[in-house]
């Protein structure tokens, strides 16, 4: 069953997200997660501007400059709610892994 | 040397994995993509060029905007910042390329590629609804009048040159929606795992059956052009003037409109309303012509002053100048029907009439429908211009050359001279006004069956 849009994140859409925190241009998301996941993370083009187009009609972030094409970006009330709860999920799933691994369950 | 090459690509809306390689392709042989128009792919010679093509979907690109929107322009420069440079685009799909071997894909988020792909399928897929419900219309009166009227439909190399174009579309549109909806539930399960769903399109069968329609096509121009009707090869280069005028001024309107900077809106509602007007503005010119070439007598030659293969005269010795004779033929790979009806121009003349149908089954599957078509239209009593009641019974087949024969006839009344006669390759129906002798039957079998 396909998953209820932005109750949980993939990694691109948590870190574009991510990058919202401060005010920043939609452009500038490539450098600025290249630089956060030191290359690890890549986002494509397309994929960054459907996000952030899919971000703005879900409320999760809203458009705070227009400087001819160049528009830029913060995080909403909203935004932070669902990174928060994605962050949430995330430590749930390195708190599973923790007990089995490195708690009572480690054998 | 030829520099350009245009290529009519047969293509699934949504499958950009496939448009990919054959751009791919084309490439590897020296042809990179330049732009998509009304009449096909136009490719240009390069050297040396070696890359990638990505091919994307933006929901909210039309064909009839004058310039790329704002919004497509800030999509062309986030795919430019890495690496992707903009070809050209189609609607709502948009093709890139790159020669950068590092460039990351444009789509790196399967759900979102996904999710993309199904908003910018929205048009096609309202465009390939409509055609479906158009071909399934015109399918089913295809494929119901035949139950009604076998040689009709049989005999006309319109009606299956139409059928076919129909049924052709039909299968398209059901097959291009049928592969959508597999592929994007298939997508959506995988790209729940974090996997990409490569696309697969339906280029053979698209490629048959534009063939098959091409062919058909075709053979319906060639069978009126020789059919020697003047009403049909008016008709028929009255329809491919239409089709051609129609889709030359939509195109043209669209292009003019977009090239004075109209807003996609305008653009949209002028063209459609030329479309509009003209459809119907064109057809209703047609017809007034055809009634106007009819009235003054341009297609009589077809009918009224016809050689006919059987003449009264040929059967009887008549000192009368003044036959109206009327000769329609309908002709296709299946069937060949002749209707002739041959009648004085005063009724009370005195003199006799004749009328016959000739169906010449060229496909011998056909042969027995054919009859019965003929015998039951009397058995049911469906005929509206013969009397009710009458029913085919056999009589002596040999004085009229047939391997069947048969004669209409009713309980208790004189029976008609009406008879139908089974060749080994015809069907013939004959209304005569009076009782033929052997001689004249004869007569009747040697210029009926001759070929």
């Amino acid at each position: 069953m396909p998953r209820e849009k932005f109750q949980t994140l993939t990694e691109q859409m948590f870190y574009i997200l991510l990058c919202f925190r401060d005010e920043c241009c939609g452009i500038d998301i490539f450098d600025k997660i290249n630089t956060m996941t030191h290359g690890a993370v890549t986002v494509g083009s397309g994929t960054l501007y459907n996000l952030i187009e899919q971000f703005l009609d879900a409320g999760m972030i809203r458009e705070v400059r227009v400087d001819g094409r160049r528009r830029s970006y913060i995080l909403t009330q909203k935004g932070e709610e669902t990174l928060a709860r994605e962050v949430k999920r995330l430590r749930a799933r390195v708190a599973h892994y923790d007990v089995l691994f490195n708690g009572e369950g480690a054998r | 040397m030829k520099n350009t090459k245009r290529r009519l690509e047969p293509i699934t809306f949504y499958d950009h994995t496939g448009i990919e390689r054959r751009l791919e392709k084309m490439l590897a042989k020296g042809w990179m993509l330049e732009r998509i128009t009304a009449l096909g792919w136009l490719y240009r010679r390069v050297e040396g060029i070696t890359g990638r093509f990505a091919v994307t979907y933006y929901h909210d690109a039309s064909e009839f905007d004058p310039a790329p929107t704002e919004g497509q322009q800030q999509y062309q420069e986030y795919t430019a910042r890495t690496g992707w440079r903009f070809v050209c685009a189609s609607g709502q799909m948009q093709i890139f390329f790159t020669e950068n071997e590092d460039a990351p894909p444009i789509e790196t988020d399967p759900v979102t590629q996904v999710e993309n792909i199904c908003r910018g399928a929205k048009t096609y897929l309202r465009t390939y609804f409509l055609l479906l419900a158009i071909g399934i219309l015109n399918g089913a009166l295809f494929i119901s009048r035949p139950l009604g009227d076998p040689i009709g439909v049989l005999a006309s190399s319109a009606n299956l040159t139409s059928g076919v174009c129909w049924t052709a579309l039909l299968i398209l549109c059901a097959s291009e929606l049928v592969g959508y909806y597999r592929w994007r539930g298939e997508a959506r399960r995988n790209a729940e795992r974090g996997e990409f769903t490569e696309t697969r399109g339906n280029a053979r069968l698209q490629l048959t059956v534009l063939i098959v329609v091409g062919v058909v096509f075709a053979y319906w121009i060639v069978s009126t052009l020789f059919s020697g009707s003047s009403i049909l090869i008016y008709a028929c280069f009255s329809m491919i003037c239409y089709m051609a005028f129609l889709l030359a001024a939509v195109h043209g309107t669209k292009n003019f409109l977009k090239r004075k900077n109209v807003s996609r809106r305008w653009n949209l509602v002028i063209t459609l309303t030329v479309d509009f007007v003209l459809a119907f503005g064109l057809m209703g010119l047609i017809v007034w012509g055809t009634m106007q070439l009819s009235n003054s007598g341009a297609f009589d030659k077809d009918t009224k002053s016809a050689s006919i293969p059987l003449d009264v005269k040929d059967l009887v010795s008549v000192d009368y100048d003044g036959y109206i004779r009327e000769n329609r033929v309908s002709e296709s790979l299946f069937l060949a029907v002749r209707d002739v009806y041959q009648r004085p121009q005063k009724h009370g003349d005195g003199v006799p009439s004749l009328e016959y149908t000739v169906t010449v089954v060229k496909a011998p599957f056909l042969y027995d429908i054919c009859k019965r078509d003929r015998m039951e239209k009397y058995e049911a009593g469906s005929s509206v211009r013969r009397p009710r009641g009458y029913v085919y019974q056999p009589i002596d087949a040999a004085p009229w050359g047939a391997d069947e024969a048969y004669r209409l006839v009713r309980e208790k009344v004189q029976p008609l001279d009406i008879y139908l006669l089974c060749y080994e390759e015809c069907v013939v129906e004959i209304l005569l006004d009076w009782e033929p002798t052997a001689e004249q039957m004869q007569t009747v079998y040697e210029k009926l069956t001759e070929r």
